[in-house]
């Protein structure tokens, strides 16, 4: 099983520094979640594993390996990646998208083969895609299309999948459809699931490891039951919240307090304390 | 366990692959019958049979030198230049995702068209060192245009704006050099202004030719990178597109096919702009349409020729007629793209 770590990792875009001496070990055959306020670096950390980035300081290693000197088509072929609202060139079919997944698995002079099709064939019957497959995949809805993208990852066989923010823009029924799916192709496929998640309550059902990130470095990293606790949601996002058991998971729930929740006495004293 | 879904996905593909190969047969079958016509028509008639008599190397008296030294040659450049042009343009509408960034609207073809007219006027040259000078004027403003648009990264509204104020200034040094020439005729100021293919001659078009195979063939046999390009730089390049390389191959070879073209023909007016439109219109949705792009370029050279030379009050070189063509396809783009809201 592959695996996958960040070591001592700076990074950011021009003098703007976002990552600073950033360790992480993500741990293999499981789903990581990684949560945190908005502009803590948490699709800089997604770009720089994916190599789409190059850290000013610091190594992603896989398997060993610094990424830096795995040829680009091998590491497409070992870790996929699927950006933060893609888009889908004009007038393209959910077959022909999905198809770009083989890319990494075509030789300068090799042809599409047979097994080319039965991976797409896997990928898009896996995110029930199948009967979409000679639609256009502007004409789709928002779910749709983020099952299509996922399927094109999917087609790509890799044995890690970096997601950024897989379910932004999608309703509540969607969210945790695709999310669904993520398990089901963890548990299924054995693959290593690393995504940015916004919605915490979700993160915390659905990862093995949750990591909260705050200023550029990784604020806790574990088990959602010790990661999301009332102190952790008040340093990394400045929020007093309480946090309880989800009556059918058992795993930690969050309540965000605002200064109007509940009786004013009562949230005045929480925010207080 | 997907053996349905495999077969579906391969039909589809199979039925997709009979389409586009249909469309490029019909293409070629109205190559050849654009060909047939050039060759045949002329002050005086040639009829189809003494047509195919010539180029099968008889000796025909009164044809043989009209068909194979004025009409041959015309027929093979209309081709070769309307293909570069064609291949080059959709290249760069693809990879900059928009149709108005075609070479000849960016002054690409204009920068080229400068470099060879001065080549040619004031310092003498011609043959291949005037297409090198070209390809190099071809490149270096595209870099140019790229480092003024610069400004944290590229945007393609910012390139194209920058890109006819460029041409616009080319445009003004070709009229410039072409009136420090006093000698010349209108008709050759018309090539390096709007394009022309009259006078051309077979040794001419060898360059295209060569531009042709060595920089459109790799382009063709390549073009999974480049439709993986289309899915924007970060799914590229997770899909193991190596970003850089892949873009700037893609574009020196367009600009080389643009470049060599036009030190021939001169920049013949909004092929590469229209070529790529058409074929998409025409291929429908799916892959961008390299091969049917190239055949539309030498489809509208070789018909705006042969409306210019034959069908017109007067005789028109080529550029005229496209650039006629041309120009209301690009006032409704603009139109279109501020109606959407785009700057």
């Amino acid at each position: 099983m592959a695996t996958l770590t960040v070591h001592a990792l700076d990074a950011g875009y021009g003098a703007r520094r976002i990552l600073a001496d950033l360790d992480l070990a993500v741990s293999p055959g499981d789903i990581t979640a990684i949560v945190g306020a908005n502009a803590c670096g948490k699709s800089t950390l997604l770009r720089c594993m994916a190599r789409l980035l190059r850290p000013s300081a610091g190594r992603v290693v896989l398997d060993g390996r610094s990424v830096r000197d795995v040829p680009t088509r091998e590491l497409a072929r070992q870790l996929g990646l699927l950006p933060q609202t893609p888009v889908a060139p004009d007038g393209i079919t959910v077959a022909d998208l999905v198809s770009h997944g083989r890319h990494p698995h075509q030789g300068l002079l090799s042809r599409w083969t047979v097994a080319d099709d039965r991976a797409v064939a896997a990928a898009l019957d896996a995110t029930r895609t199948t009967d979409l497959a000679d639609r256009e995949v502007d004409q789709l809805s928002g779910g749709q299309r983020q099952r299509v993208w996922i399927a094109m990852a999917l087609a790509q066989e890799t044995d890690i999948l970096l997601l950024d923010e897989p379910t932004t823009f999608l309703d509540i029924a969607h969210q945790v459809d695709i999310l669904d799916l993520l398990v089901d192709l963890n548990r299924a496929r054995g693959t290593t699931i690393v995504m940015v998640l916004h919605d915490l309550n979700l993160a915390a059902r659905y990862a093995d490891q949750l990591v909260a990130m705050r200023g550029g470095v990784v604020h806790a990293a574990g088990a959602p039951e010790t990661v999301l606790t009332e102190t952790m949601v008040r340093e990394v996002f400045g929020v007093a919240c309480r946090i309880m058991p989800d009556p059918t998971s058992g795993k930690p729930m969050m309540l965000p307090l605002g200064r109007h929740s509940g009786t004013r006495d009562r949230a005045a004293e929480v925010i207080a304390s | 366990m997907h053996t349905d879904a495999t077969a579906g996905l391969a039909g589809l593909r199979r039925s997709r692959q009979k389409a586009r190969l249909r469309l490029v047969t019909l293409l070629l079958s109205l190559v050849a019958a654009g060909v047939g016509l050039t060759l045949m028509t002329g002050p005086t008639m040639t009829p189809p049979g003494d047509v195919l008599r010539v180029l099968a190397g008889q000796d025909v008296p009164g044809a043989g030198f009209s068909v194979l030294e004025l009409r041959l040659p015309r027929a093979v450049l209309s081709i070769l230049a309307g293909m570069s042009f064609g291949l080059g343009g959709v290249i760069f509408q693809t990879l900059l995702r928009n149709p108005l960034a075609s070479p000849d609207i960016i002054g690409i073809s204009a920068g080229a068209s400068a470099a060879a007219v001065f080549a040619i006027v004031i310092l003498g040259w011609s043959g291949m060192a005037v297409s090198v000078a070209a390809v190099l004027a071809g490149i270096l403003v595209a870099l140019l245009i790229y480092g003024l648009a610069w400004r944290d990264g590229v945007s393609g509204a910012r390139l194209i704006l920058i890109g006819i104020g460029l041409s616009a200034m080319l445009d003004s040094m070709i009229a410039y050099v072409l009136s420090r020439a006093p000698a010349w005729s209108l008709q050759d100021a018309l090539r390096w202004l709007t394009g022309s293919v009259n006078g051309a001659t077979l040794a001419e078009a060898v360059p295209v030719f060569v531009a042709l195979v060595l920089l459109g063939g790799p382009l063709i046999w390549r073009r999974d990178t480049l439709e993986a390009l289309r899915l924007g730089d970060d799914a590229a390049a997770a899909l193991g597109v190596p970003l850089g390389w892949a873009k700037l191959g893609a574009v020196l070879a367009a600009v080389g096919l643009i470049a060599v073209a036009t030190a021939v023909s001169g920049p013949i007016a909004f092929v590469a702009f229209l070529s790529g439109p058409i074929a998409k219109r025409i291929a429908g949705p799916g892959r961008s349409p390299l091969l049917a792009a190239a055949l539309i370029g030498a489809l509208l050279v070789l018909l705006g020729d042969y409306a210019g030379q034959h069908l017109l009050p007067g005789r028109y070189p080529v550029g005229v007629v496209t650039g006629a063509l041309g120009a209301p396809y690009l006032i409704y783009l603009i139109i279109r793209s501020h109606r959407n809201g785009a700057d």
